[in-house]
Formats: C-alpha cells, sequence, structure tokens
C-alpha cells in the first residue's frame, strides 16, 4: 500500500526531527517539504539532507497549494513524505491534502513533533487548559487590515482566557513579524476598533526563538514592549488573561530589567 | 485697442468682486463659429494684446488647430467690457465641436455658470447643438443662444426677409424644445430663450455684428434694416452699428449669473457634503474668507511652467506658496504659481479668490476631476462624467529602442493633458495601447507625439474597445475557492436593466466610488427599478457594473469586503472571455466561508477566489461581446442617395430615419464604429464630396451572433492568449 507521512519537524532544527521521522525519510522514495509558514535555524535542511542522504525537494506555496506534485509523486511511488516545521497538521493548512490521498486509497501516516503551540504556554508558564483561542497577525497589506484576532483577544480576556498570538511569517519574503511589531499592531487595531479593553498598560509575555539555545521569555506592558529590540525570529506573543497564583509567580520572573537574562532556557 | 498693461490691470480689479464677473462658455455643433465668434468678442472688447491681433482663430493655438482649423482644446481667455457704467469681467471657455473631443466641453461646463450656445442660421440645431445643451444642463449652466452666420442666408441661401425670420422661430423653437425636455425642474421655464426677452441674438462672427431686441429697441434698428445692409454689402457698415461684442457682452451679463449668484443652486448640485459646514457656506456664498478650493477641469501642458491645473475656484483665496492637498491622493504640494487669462494670455497674480477661473502650477497629483483644497479632508466634488467613452485603440511602440523611457513619460503627459486618452500597457507584449475617441483623435495624438513631443512611433492600425457582458441570470451559484482551499465564495450574475447601465453612465447613480449610505444608495436604485431591500448591501459600483452583497451573517466578511471589491473591479476592467472591460452586469455575493485566522485569508487568497468565482459564473450564465454604434448623420442632394445608402448597408447600418428638407435628404443611420474605419473617404468618393457628415456616439450594442467566436479569436490573438476563452471548470479548480 502507498504511503504518505506527514512529517513535523519541531520548532528548532535538524535535532528537533523525531527519530521516528528520520527514520521514515531514509526510507523514502521522495521527500517534499514546505517552509513559507515557519522558520527553523538556517542550514537545517542542508543538514537534514545530510542525515538521512538524500535530495528534499522544497516546495513554494502554489504547489503545495495546487498538491499536483505531490499527488503525482503518490501515483508513480510508494513511499511519500511531506515535511513541515512544528506538528504538522497543527498551525499548517495541508488537510486537504490528508483528504485528497486518503481518497485515493493511500495510508496517511502522522509523525508528530514539537510545535509552538504547546512550547510558547508551556515556556511562559501558563496553564494550558486556560487558552482561548488562537489568532494570527498579519502584515497589515493594501486594503486588507483585519481586526478580528484583537477582538478574539478581547473575547479571549472578557472569559478569562490566555490568548497565544502568532506573528505573520513570509519566508519568501524574508519578513518575520517581530513580538513588537505585534504589539504596535495590535495597538493599531485598538485603535481602529476602539473596544478600550487593550491599551499600552496590558501586559503581554513574548517568546522569542522558542525552544532555541538563546530563546528567551519576557514579560512586559504591550506599550513598552513595542519599542525593545528582542533579536531575531521566530517569535509570538501571549496576553494573558486572569492568572492563577502559580502564574504570576513564574511571570514575575520574565519582567524586563535584571531578570531578563535568566529567562534564558537552554534545550 | 487697450495696452496690455492696462487690459491686465482692468482684469485684475475685477477679479476681486464676483458680482462682476461672468464665468461662461461658447458651445456648439462643429464649425457654427464659436472659434470666430470668441476671438472677435475679445478683439471687440480691446483685449487682444498687439501682437496677436488680426491672427485668424486666435483661440486655436495649437499647430494642430490652425493646420486642421478646428478647436481640439478648449481654451480660456477674458475681457472686460463696459455695461451701463460698470465694468464686467468676463471669463470665456470656448469649446470644441467635434464628438472626438467632446470630453472637454462636459469638463469646461463644470468651470462656467453660463453659455452662449452657437447654431449656424443655415444648418440650425445639430445633433451635437443638442448634446451640447446637455452638457451645459447637466452641469445647471445657463444658456442663451446666438444664431450665427446669417450672412449665408442672404449671400448664398439668398432667403427672402420673411424665410429668414420663418428660419429664425424654427431654430430657437428647436433650440427651446431641446432646453426644455433637458432642463432642470426648478429652472424649467424661467430659461426659455426668446428675442423678445433678450435671451437670443443673431449675427454674422464673422462680419463682427449681431443685434438683438433690446439692442434694436434702443438703438431703432429694424430686421429689414439688417436685410438691407446684407442684401446691399454694407456689412462693414451694420457692424459699427451692430458691434457684435458689443450685442453679446451685454447680452451675458445681463442674463447669465454671476458666480455669487450660481454657486447657491451649483454647489449644492455638484457637491454632496455638509452644506452647514463651514466650507459648505463658503461654496454656497462663494466666499473668499475660507480655505481654497477648486475644481481642476484641465490639465494645461506648458513648455515652461510644465503641468498647470486649471479649473474653477469655488471658495477661499488662491495665493502663491499656498499648501494644498488634490483630495483623494497621499501628501500636499504647494501652489508654485497662481494666473489668470488676460485677453488670450495667462498672466500671473500673486493670488485668486472664489467665483474665478484660476490656473495653479506645482500640483503634480492632479488631474482633470480632482478637487484641490488647502482642507486636507473634504468631501470631494461629484466626479464629472462623459457620454461617450474610447472606442479605438492602436498599439503605440518608440521606432528607436532607446526612446522606449521617453515614450513612456510622454504618454503619461498626453494622458493627463487629454483625459479622455486612456494609455494601457499590454501585459504580454509589453506594447502600450493608447484607445481614443475616433480616428481622428488617435490622428493628431500620434501627431503631437511624434512632433511636438519628438518621439518618433509607430502605430498599428486601429481596432475597436469592444465591451463583455452577460446574456442570461445565473441558474445556480458558482463557487470560487481560495488557492488555499480553505475559503469559499459563491456568485450569482445578471444582466443589470438598461435603465440602470445608462443611469450610471449619465453620473445619475454614481461609480468608482466609497458607498458611504447603503440605504440611500439602495434607495437610488429603486429609483430605476431596483428592488431596494435586494440591493440594501452594494459593494461597489464599477464601470457599469454593481457588486452587491447578499449574504446574511457571515462573519468576519467585513475583513474580506475590501477584497473582494478588488477582486470584483480586476474582473469587471478584464472580464472572462476577451479581457475587454465588462457593462451591465450584475454580481451577485450570496455566501461565503471564511477560513477562521485572518492570515489563511489575506489578499493572496481572497482576491483569486473573488476573480475565479465571478468569472466562472459570468461564463455559467453566458458572456458575449458589445461593440461601439455610432450615429450617423449624412446629408446630401437627393439624387445622391443610393451611394449613401450602399456604403451604409455594406457597413452593417440600420437606417432610421431620412428626412427630407428641399431638394437634400439626411440619412440618420447607426452603424458599428468597426466598420467606419475609413468611411471619410468612402462617402467622399460615393457623392462626389457633396455629402456633409457628423456622427455621434450611440454606446454598446450586442454584436451579432455569428460575429461573436470571430472576433473573440481575433481579439484573443492580439492579446496573446489562447484562442478559446476559458470554461466554467477551469474557474472552479
Ligand atoms: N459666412 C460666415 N462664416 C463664418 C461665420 N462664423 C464663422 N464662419 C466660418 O466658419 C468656419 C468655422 O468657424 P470656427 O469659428 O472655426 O468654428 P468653430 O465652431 O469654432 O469650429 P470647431 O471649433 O472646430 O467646432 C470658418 O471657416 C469661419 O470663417 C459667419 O458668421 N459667417
Ligand atoms: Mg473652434
Amino acid at each position: 500500500m502507498k504511503r504518505l507521512s506527514l512529517i513535523g519537524l519541531g520548532i528548532v532544527d535538524e535535532r528537533s526531527v523525531p527519530l521516528m521521522g528520520i527514520d521514515r525519510m531514509k526510507e523514502a522514495d521522495v521527500v517534499f517539504a514546505e517552509f513559507f509558514t515557519s522558520i527553523l535555524r538556517e542550514g537545517s535542511i542542508q543538514r537534514l539532507k545530510e542525515i538521512i542522504e538524500k535530495e528534499v525537494t522544497v516546495l513554494d506555496r502554489e504547489d503545495v497549494e495546487e498538491k499536483e506534485l505531490i499527488m503525482e509523486a503518490l501515483g508513480s511511488k510508494d513511499n511519500v513524505c511531506f515535511l513541515t516545521a512544528g506538528d504538522p497538521l497543527t498551525a499548517t493548512t495541508h488537510q486537504e491534502l490528508r483528504i485528497d490521498a486518503l481518497k485515493i486509497g493511500c495510508q496517511v501516516d502522522i509523525i508528530n513533533s514539537g510545535s509552538i503551540f504547546t512550547a510558547a504556554g508551556g515556556m511562559s508558564g501558563l496553564q494550558h487548559y486556560k487558552f482561548g483561542r488562537t489568532t494570527t497577525l498579519g502584515f497589515p497589506e493594501e486594503n486588507y487590515f483585519p481586526t478580528s484576532p484583537h477582538e478574539m483577544i478581547c473575547d479571549n480576556m472578557e472569559r478569562g482566557l490566555h490568548s497565544l498570538v502568532l506573528l505573520d511569517i513570509q519566508a519568501h519574503n524574508d519578513r518575520y513579524m517581530t513580538a513588537p511589531e505585534g504589539c504596535d499592531i495590535i495597538l493599531r487595531m485598538e485603535e481602529k476598533a476602539g473596544i478600550g479593553k487593550i491599551g499600552p498598560l496590558t501586559m503581554a509575555v513574548a517568546i522569542v526563538r522558542a525552544g532555541r539555545e538563546d530563546g528567551k521569555v519576557l514579560y512586559a506592558p504591550i506599550g513598552e514592549m513595542k519599542e525593545m529590540d528582542l533579536g531575531g525570529p521566530p517569535h509570538c506573543l501571549i496576553i494573558p488573561g486572569k492568572l492563577h497564583f502559580m502564574e504570576e509567580e513564574v511571570l514575575e520572573l520574565f519582567r524586563s530589567g535584571d531578570h531578563f537574562d535568566k529567562s534564558i532556557r537552554s534545550l | 485697442m487697450g495696452r496690455r498693461e492696462d487690459n491686465v490691470k482692468l482684469a485684475q480689479d475685477l477679479m476681486d468682486k464676483p458680482k462682476f464677473i461672468r464665468n461662461i462658455g461658447i458651445a456648439a455643433h462643429i464649425d457654427h463659429g464659436k472659434t470666430t465668434l470668441s476671438d472677435n468678442l475679445i478683439a471687440g472688447a480691446g483685449m487682444m494684446s498687439e501682437e496677436l491681433a488680426g491672427k485668424q482663430l486666435l483661440l486655436d493655438f495649437d499647430e494642430q488647430e490652425q493646420a486642421r482649423g478646428i478647436t481640439i482644446n478648449a481654451a480660456n481667455a477674458s475681457m472686460v467690457h463696459k455695461y451701463k457704467g460698470e465694468n464686467y469681467l468676463i471669463n470665456l471657455i470656448d469649446t470644441p465641436g467635434h464628438v472626438d473631443f467632446g470630453g472637454d466641453v462636459t469638463r469646461a461646463m463644470r468651470a462656467v455658470d453660463g453659455c452662449v450656445i452657437v447654431a449656424c442660421a443655415v444648418e440650425g440645431a445639430m445633433p451635437q447643438t443638442e448634446t451640447v445643451i446637455r452638457q451645459a444642463l447637466k452641469e445647471k449652466v445657463r444658456p442663451t443662444l446666438f444664431i450665427n452666420k446669417v450672412d449665408r442666408l442672404i449671400n448664398e441661401l439668398k432667403v427672402t426677409p420673411e424665410e429668414m425670420q420663418r428660419r429664425f422661430v424654427d431654430i430657437i423653437k428647436n433650440v427651446n424644445d431641446l432646453v426644455s425636455k433637458m432642463c432642470p425642474d426648478e429652472f424649467k421655464g424661467k430659461w426659455y430663450m426668446s428675442p423678445e426677452n433678450g435671451t437670443v441674438a443673431f449675427g454674422s462672427a464673422y462680419h463682427n455684428w449681431a443685434i438683438s431686441v433690446p439692442f434694436m429697441g434702443a438703438n431703432g434698428i429694424t430686421f429689414k434694416d439688417i436685410y438691407d445692409h446684407l442684401n446691399g454689402g454694407t456689412q462693414k457698415e451694420l457692424a459699427k452699428k451692430a458691434p457684435l461684442h458689443k450685442v453679446l457682452l451685454d447680452m451675458i451679463i445681463l442674463h447669465l449669473p454671476n458666480p455669487v449668484e450660481a454657486q447657491k443652486y451649483r454647489i449644492p448640485h455638484i457637491w454632496h457634503g455638509d452644506m452647514e459646514s463651514d466650507i459648505g457656506k463658503a461654496m454656497v456664498t462663494c466666499s473668499p474668507n475660507s480655505k481654497p478650493v477648486m475644481m481642476v477641469t484641465k490639465i494645461i501642458i506648458d513648455p515652461h511652467a510644465g503641468e498647470i491645473a486649471s479649473g474653477r475656484l469655488f471658495a477661499g483665496t488662491v495665493e502663491r506658496g499656498q499648501e494644498m492637498f488634490v483630495l483623494g491622493m497621499p501628501g500636499s504640494a504647494r501652489a508654485q504659481a497662481v494666473s489668470v487669462a488676460v485677453g488670450p494670455d495667462r498672466i500671473s497674480v500673486d493670488k485668486a479668490i472664489a467665483g474665478n477661473i484660476v490656473n495653479v502650477a506645482g500640483l503634480r497629483a492632479a488631474i482633470a476631476g480632482s478637487t484641490v483644497s488647502g482642507i486636507e479632508d473634504m468631501e470631494s466634488f461629484e466626479k464629472i462624467v462623459h457620454y461617450s467613452e474610447p472606442v479605438v485603440t492602436v498599439a503605440v511602440e518608440a521606432k528607436h529602442m532607446k526612446d522606449l523611457p521617453k515614450l513612456v513619460e510622454v504618454l503619461r503627459m498626453v494622458a493627463k493633458a487629454d483625459p479622455s486618452l486612456r494609455v494601457e500597457i499590454n501585459q504580454e507584449t509589453g506594447e502600450h495601447l493608447l484607445s481614443g475617441m475616433g480616428e481622428l483623435h488617435l490622428e493628431i495624438t500620434e501627431y503631437r507625439i511624434n512632433n511636438e513631443h519628438g518621439v518618433d512611433i509607430k502605430t498599428s492600425p486601429p481596432i475597436v474597445v469592444y465591451r463583455e457582458t452577460v446574456m442570461n441570470a445565473s441558474e445556480r451559484q458558482f463557487e470560487g475557492k481560495s488557492p488555499n482551499k480553505h475559503n469559499r465564495f459563491y456568485f450569482k450574475v445578471e444582466p443589470l436593466p438598461e435603465t440602470v447601465v445608462a443611469a450610471i453612465k449619465e453620473g445619475k447613480i454614481p461609480s468608482e466610488q466609497r458607498i458611504k449610505d447603503d440605504k440611500a444608495f439602495s434607495k437610488l436604485l429603486s429609483e430605476f427599478g431596483m428592488d431596494k431591500d435586494d440591493m440594501k448591501h452594494v459593494f461597489w459600483v464599477q464601470g457599469s457594473n454593481i457588486f452587491v452583497n447578499n449574504t446574511k451573517g457571515v462573519q468576519y466578511l467585513y475583513e474580506t469586503k475590501e477584497l473582494l471589491i478588488d477582486s470584483f473591479k480586476e474582473a469587471m476592467n478584464r472580464g472572462p472571455r476577451t479581457w475587454e472591460p465588462c457593462e451591465g452586469v450584475l454580481v451577485r455575493l450570496l455566501d461565503a466561508k471564511l477560513h477562521e485566522d485572518t492570515i489563511h485569508r489575506g489578499p493572496g487568497q481572497v482576491i483569486p477566489a473573488g476573480r475565479s468565482g465571478i468569472y466562472g459564473a459570468m461564463v455559467e450564465a453566458g458572456t458575449t461581446l458589445l461593440e461601439p454604434k455610432q450615429k450617423l448623420f449624412v446629408t446630401v442632394p437627393n439624387d445622391l442617395l443610393g451611394g449613401v445608402s450602399r456604403e451604409l448597408t455594406v457597413r452593417r447600418s440600420t437606417i432610421e430615419d431620412m428626412p427630407m428638407e428641399g431638394d437634400q435628404v439626411t440619412v440618420i443611420a447607426k452603424s458599428p464604429v468597426a466598420e467606419l474605419f475609413g468611411f471619410a473617404g468612402a462617402i467622399r468618393g460615393a457623392t462626389q464630396g457633396r455629402a456633409l457628415w457628423s456622427v455621434e456616439f450611440a454606446g454598446f450594442s450586442i454584436i451579432p451572433r455569428e460575429l461573436l467566436d470571430k472576433i473573440t479569436r481575433e481579439i484573443r490573438e492580439r492579446k496573446g492568449l489562447k484562442p478559446d476563452p476559458p470554461t466554467a471548470e477551469y474557474y472552479s479548480a
């Protein structure tokens, strides 16, 4: 039976790929990958190729959306791998591919891995059970500055829930939204939507370079965070809801100033 | 003849007294004598600077105008005239008569408050006479009538005094009928023109005399005297007794409104902002004490000063160095120079006040139709809509590759100076496509690019511009999917009622601007027969196509509204059959399914989804092409009728009427523009040059079924597309 393996690469580099995934790739006839919505450390793919001793075909958005190349490969090959950063089918949108493969009678295996969805919460010290709906901030574009992310954050806040706020990654343009940029956008949305729930004093947690050696967590008011330099991507934000005393205690460790350096976590 | 400095001083003194200003247009059918009249008014008023005096048709400044003896560009001039002991400043715009340049008439009417309709005594009210009256009344510009070329009645037609009078009565009746047909309700009856009430004058612009009933009464001149002068070949004497400029300028001053009077009713007509606001009040009262607000009606390209924005200052004072905003464009600019017309010249001034026609240099972002204001965020003036559209296109290439950058700049400039031109780039071949109102329009533009701008160009033979439309209403919804497959939009299309299309084209239904009040807009549409509830949420009007939102309770739809409007615009500017613009299509958005996260429904996803949904719905409903038509008026002696009919029938024309007058017959026909290339030569041949003819834009109509496939393929090949248009499946993938 033909097999399509959707393999998550984790959130760091070739070292965050599960061994199970490495084995699959080694067995594979052809390996595809997409990176347009994620960022692994530089050179990860090259080093991964050396580990699995085989080519990896990186697809751009159109190729993945068209699915043609992958479906064709499934037609002629037995063992196809499709790699995405993070955990497959979590933040990414490849369910369509899975459905199509199942429809033509393929076996579809999912090899799970680390994801920002769980890493961010864990690193921040906020409890998973208390997160509301996740949202993403996009770079504003001509005629497109949606404010529903802001609305969603406010909704979560109202119910005392934390909001995980993912930040736009446009790998093809080498453009990655930083947490300070995200704070700025949230404040602009507030200005446009005028709900009055979020202001410069609203506290936020920035999780930068999650999972990496130089990853950091910072707890600061949005208005201040907006002006900071938190280093290279990837970044994401959490806007906390009502805090449990345990959560409060952890977050205090990540306040700016002296404690900032102590918050460096290594793998 | 006054000295130039004196004239400047006279005019400048009056510029600050709006009650002593008249802004008027001279408009008529082609060749009825507008420029001759305008010239002689200026000369008669003593406003001709010495170096220009004696030159023929001096307001036809341009080389091509002189060579061809026709007006191409509307030209501004001013003169000072004394009436009952008071000096008045008359700003005049001489407009072109040829249909190809009719856009300049439409725009000039925005700048003026009154006009003189010129009608040739021999030809009478002609098709373009009707058109210019419509253009004037649409802007609430008050008309007066001058029956010109009266000398020809006697010298050429040798009519009797009775016949002369009968002709006058006929012309006056015809013109009044046209006016009353199109007159704004508030002026019905009031704007009736008759010799008795002094709003009609007769004369000969060429021989410099004119007469009106009040003038006859005051000076003891009778119709018989005039007849005798003409018959006796003593028009020179008549010109002394009844000077053209005196009679006409008296009529203008007495019967046409000053800016203060006119702006009271013209501002609410052309500006839909808050009348109670400071700027609203300033415009209605023509106040000089506010920030300046100007409506640009023309961009003049001056060899020294560059681009000059010319138009009507409706409020405030504009000074050199002043900060101005071109509404709708980012940033601001400074008025580098301010000038006004004195006689036929442009004279620099330090400032000008409301009620004048002014020229401002330094506003690069301004185009004809722009509202320029000292206030950044005020409501713009209503768009100026011209009744006809570019129908002929040529591909333009630089003869020498090295000239390409210059050509691009020159094309930008000519298109800016002449809003009736359209310049596009063919994405596939990189050629520039230049579209204009007719063959003459393009020929003159080509000449100017070659000779005045010094870029050698090659052009393709002219081709016609087509439109696309749908023939039926969709039977089912068509689903447009985003590339990531996470967003789906459901569309239906149907043909818009003709009344609605016409209303959009006439500007009665505003297009291509934000719809601020859904309710008011649906009410407006209901006046043209559409269902108010059904059209409650119109997103946009592009060209003569409407996009309505019929969805109910789709969460976050408002976030993708602008993107869906973008897809609608793209689809309407470039239809699915041949990539020609669409006309008369109603697009309905019936439902939408959106991804939860905004990042998965950005422009890259929504625009293609909307576009292919609209395209697919159109293809399923069935598309067809519309071709531009022209109405032809060909007047020939009876015995040559056969040749004319033959020429018309081979050109797919329908003959609509054949009124006879004496031994002359006028054939009124409707013909496809595509078949009219070379008509001028053919009709000359067929009638030994004895046909008098004119054309008028007659809109777009559906091409015969048997030509559809052939023309579709021709257009697609020209654009570098596959010969067959895509099927609906293509758009649902
Ligand atoms: N006999 C006679 N000829 C006139 C009179 N007025 C103008 N003409 C002639 O008519 C022709 C057209 O005159 P123009 O003043 O150019 O007409 P126009 O209306 O400005 O023409 P366009 O701007 O091209 O529409 C010229 O040859 C004039 O000399 C007149 O009163 N009597
Ligand atoms: Mg003229």
